[in-house]
């Protein structure tokens, strides 16, 4: 936990110096000024607990617009959650959570994802009893401020495996065309931010690649994203900052670039 | 099957059973016009169990108290205007069942079950225990209500094949209301939350208000049951209110296959109808009183061999529709 200099401009929290304590750590999850750098969504000093579990631990995160970040960690260190918590799935116990500048933390989750923020949750999540079309039109409607670049035809035409299936019912898709229902239910609601909770995840690898492409336009579209996803490698390729939490801390924030070129701090945080 | 074919199928089956009173007794007639009342009621409740996927176990709250509703706005002597007792009636409910909606909807599940059930034993005993709608002994409707324009009578509803149409032409315009609904953005939402709320939160539907609007209007259409069950029968006691009836529309919705529409019109003709035949000491003798064993293997025997009710026999005989893998 020493030898942590050379890390600057992304100055890492001590691990173990502190704790039990509820404070936020001293990290760079805090939006810089700048041109074109609005903020859709901020998180700060967010604590969350399962019962007696703590969580999160003092987590701060932000995505600014059209942004896509990669959040990493290994199993059971609190992405899912942090996620969870962002949507009101789970409340915090301390912290904030605003989305446009506006404070939604005790806000209902439905009232949460009409401020422009769709969730893919992880293990796919198809309605089994409506057809393809159902799962896609239901979801259907304008964006915050009124936009709906992404409609019905659009989807299609960015999934044409879906525009086969049409009338299928959901439950008869394979994986991969479930998870791109998912994504497709995901744009029909015209989001500003995308939220892929290990979308590649059991699929073949032809399958997550066709997925990772898939990711790649949305993002040319200029949704922000967070990418959540066991695949590092492809997760920094795309993103254009990189977070990693160790147990319920965030421990790197910054450019994907320094966290892929740090080969001991991927070894330490990420165990590749 | 066919979907053009399962478009015309209900106006077929409605026109055939409109020209029932041609040729049959007032007996028949008057089991018929129970059945499709118990079809009504049943759908409403279909619109929560199948396809809300809230299992309420008091629905008959709503239709028991549309018939004390009747009851005790009827004056004494006269006929009460279908025209605004109706509509009252169902107010009523559906206020009922707003009221009572945002307090058992924060529940889910077994307790779901139990308070539904709490609520509707609540009302069972207000009426049975009070003087409000003569207590346990119940309270007479004397005449059936009128439908007026003016100075005409539109319809002698004392007539019973009148009385028959309009119950038919009511269990139509709800299956068709239903339809609608369900198929409508609001339907998929129901359905959508039936297999989970937190995707459907996580999207952006305010699950509570689609629950509580599935839960009113539900609660409003058993109230247009309970109305005519009781103009039907001009009696109305606590029974109307009890579990017991409850129950038995939830065995109407279950028999005749959950989330089907149709599957609750057939379980309603099922469930009334064996009830007729199972009774019948002219058939089974002294066995006939003891048609609730009868009754509970025929619905062991359903729920074993046709998980999906009797609605699911067209699908096992019929050509296999496409959305059917997706029941799970």
């Amino acid at each position: 936990m020493t030898d942590q200099k050379n890390l600057s401009p992304n100055p890492l929290p001590a691990e173990g110096g502190d704790k039990g304590s509820l404070r936020s750590q001293p990290n760079d999850a805090r939006p810089r000024g700048g041109p074109s750098t609005e903020v859709l969504l901020e998180a700060r000093g967010l604590h969350t607990f399962y019962g007696v579990s703590h969580i999160l631990h003092g987590v701060d995160f932000f995505v600014r617009k059209g942004e896509t970040i990669g959040l990493m960690g290994r199993n059971g260190m609190g992405k899912t959650t942090l996620l969870k918590t962002i949507l009101g799935l789970v409340r915090p116990r301390e912290g904030q959570v605003k989305v446009h500048g506006m404070d939604m933390t005790q806000a209902a989750t439905h009232a949460i994802a009409r401020r422009g923020i769709a969730y893919v949750p992880e293990g796919r999540g198809i309605f089994p009893n409506l057809s393809v079309r159902e799962n896609l039109v239901m979801a259907a409607r304008a964006g915050v401020d009124g936009h709906r670049e992404w409609n019905f035809d659009r989807v299609i035409a960015t999934f044409p495996r879906l525009g086969e299936r049409l009338s299928n019912g959901g439950a008869q898709l394979s994986g991969g065309e479930q998870q791109m229902l998912t994504i497709g239910r995901a744009l029909m609601t015209n989001p500003d931010l995308l939220i892929l909770d290990e979308a590649t995840e059991g699929l073949a690898p032809l399958i997550a690649r066709e997925i990772w492409g898939i990711i790649k336009t949305i993002r040319a579209s200029g949704i922000a994203t967070v990418i959540v996803d066991k695949n590092y490698a492809a997760v920094m390729a795309l993103a254009d900052r990189s977070v990693v939490l160790v147990k319920g801390r965030v421990v790197f924030s910054g450019a994907s670039r320094e966290l892929c070129e740090n080969q001991e701090l991927m070894n330490r945080f990420l165990g590749v | 099957m066919n979907s053009r074919l399962t478009n015309i199928l209900p106006f077929l089956v409605a026109g055939l059973l409109a020209l029932f009173p041609l040729v049959e007794s007032t007996f028949y007639m008057q089991l018929l016009t129970k059945v499709l009342i118990m079809a009504i009621f049943a759908m409403s409740l279909d619109l929560l169990v199948g396809y809300t996927g809230l299992v309420s176990f008091g629905h008959a709250a709503y239709f028991g108290l549309a018939g004390y509703a009747i009851a005790l706005m009827a004056p004494k002597y006269e006929t009460i205007s279908l025209w605004w007792s109706l509509p009252a009636a169902i107010g009523v409910c559906a206020l009922f069942a707003l009221i009572t909606g945002t307090l058992v909807l924060r529940t889910r599940g077994i307790y779901f079950i139990m308070v539904t059930l709490a609520f509707s034993q609540m009302l069972f005993f207000i009426f049975h225990d009070t003087k409000i709608g003569g207590g346990s002994d119940g309270i007479y409707l004397y005449a059936k209500p009128s439908m007026n324009f003016g100075d005409v009578q539109l319809l002698n509803l004392e007539k019973l094949e009148n009385f028959y149409w309009l119950v038919l032409v009511l269990t139509v315009a709800v299956y068709l209301l239903l339809h609608r609904v369900l198929g409508s953005t609001f339907g998929r939402a129901l359905l959508g939350i039936k297999v989970n709320e937190h995707r459907m939160r996580a999207l952006g539907f305010p699950v509570f208000r689609y629950q509580l609007a599935s839960f009113t209007l539900s609660g409003a259409l058993a109230g247009m049951a309970g109305y005519l069950a009781a103009a039907q029968y001009g009696f109305v006691n606590p029974e109307i209110l009890s579990w017991h009836q409850s129950g038995a529309v939830l065995m109407m919705v279950i028999l005749g296959g959950m989330g089907t529409l149709y599957g609750s019109v057939i379980g309603a003709f099922a469930f009334v109808l064996l009830q007729e035949v199972l009774s019948n000491q002219a058939w089974f003798g002294p066995s006939a009183k003891h048609w609730q064993l009868a009754m509970g293997i025929f619905i062991m025997l359903v729920a074993l061999y046709l998980p999906q009710g009797l609605a699911g026999l067209s699908q096992r005989f019929g050509r296999k529709p496409v959305a059917e893998a997706a029941d799970e």
